[in-house]
């Protein structure tokens, strides 16, 4: 598939998403310019949904607490970033380093070797510029749309998500991880804070791959 | 207040991986089953979750619609307005 096609295919989820987002914070209270600061500054969908999400039920300290556990898994995603952004000057490292979310770093797993650098770049760039401008657009729009979820928006990431998971599978390694993943989610999500089972996913895909590359060298 | 700090400790998460060595073998063996992993953990918490609650409703429809156009190599963009029609027009009629 060519590359522009398939950042296209995500930025629609992400626009959708966004939108989806900025009428959802309009709904708990917050204005243009929190939801513009928080897209541009954090700049991640998820950790944006639980810090609006605990706000209207909790406190803003217990709003921070839940955005930053979503947000844990940029940590694994800086370290693929940095691998990916090894040519680049360190100032240019910095500025792109902070476009790393799940879904540049998924497409840019997928592209071929050579594309990674500017596969991130572009991706990145465009996803930014979706993420700001939809979620100012939803808030701004607000409680004039109604619920997002009539819509079906809610379904967009999960459904892109999985177009980029299934090229993916063609390896027993990505199988195994992928399967042992959902699992673990599934077990874990009722026991603890939201962002912390896509971390435990994360160990265990590792654990998963580690286990099979051991296995197969026998 | 709570939005500049959420915004300052999520740039030092993605910035120390800057920190990390260029020539990490580790990564580049890891990175993809670790990829396929986060991928399939976000599917089911964007699918099966509410919170923190275990749940099933029209998402599963849509993320089934999504699954099979992926699977016949269907356009991105195609396979998203396939899978949220159905999750809507799931909504719809239930």
């Amino acid at each position: 598939m060519k590359p522009w096609l398939t950042i296209a295919g995500i930025g629609a989820a992400i626009g959708s998403y966004g939108f989806a987002f900025g009428v959802l914070a309009a709904t708990s209270g917050l204005g243009w310019v929190a939801v513009l600061v928080m897209s541009t500054l954090v700049y991640g969908g998820g950790a944006q949904a639980a810090f609006v999400g605990a706000l209207a039920i909790g406190t803003p300290a217990t709003a921070l607490v839940s955005g930053v556990l979503v947000n844990l898994r940029l940590g694994i995603y800086g370290t693929i970033a940095n691998r990916i952004l090894a040519a680049e000057s360190l100032p240019r490292r910095l500025v792109g380093v902070h476009l790393a979310s799940d879904e540049t770093i998924a497409l840019t797993a997928g592209a071929e070797p050579e594309a990674r650098t500017s596969t991130y770049w572009l991706s990145g760039v465009v996803f930014f510029v979706i993420w700001a401008t939809t979620t100012l657009a939803g808030v701004l729009a607000g409680d004039a749309i109604g619920d997002p979820e009539t819509l079906g928006l809610d379904a967009a990431f999960p459904s892109v998500f999985v177009a980029l998971l299934l090229p993916m599978l063609n390896a027993p390694a990505t199988r195994l991880a992928a399967a042992a993943a959902a699992v673990v989610t599934l077990v874990v999500t009722p026991h603890v804070a939201a962002g912390l089972p896509i971390l435990a996913a994360a160990g265990t895909a590792l654990v998963a791959a580690a286990l099979l590359g051991r296995a197969s060298k026998r | 207040m709570a939005i500049a700090l959420l915004a300052a400790v999520s740039y030092a998460l993605r910035a120390g991986g800057l920190l990390l060595r260029d020539d990490n073998a580790v990564i580049d063996r890891y990175a993809g089953p670790l990829t396929a992993g986060i991928l399939a953990s976000l599917i089911v918490s964007n699918s099966l979750t509410a919170g923190t609650d275990l749940t099933i409703d029209a998402r599963l429809v849509g993320v089934a619609v999504a699954t099979i156009a992926a699977l016949a190599r269907l356009p991105l963009a195609l396979t998203l307005i396939l899978a949220v029609a159905a999750t809507a027009l799931t909504r719809l009629l239930t």
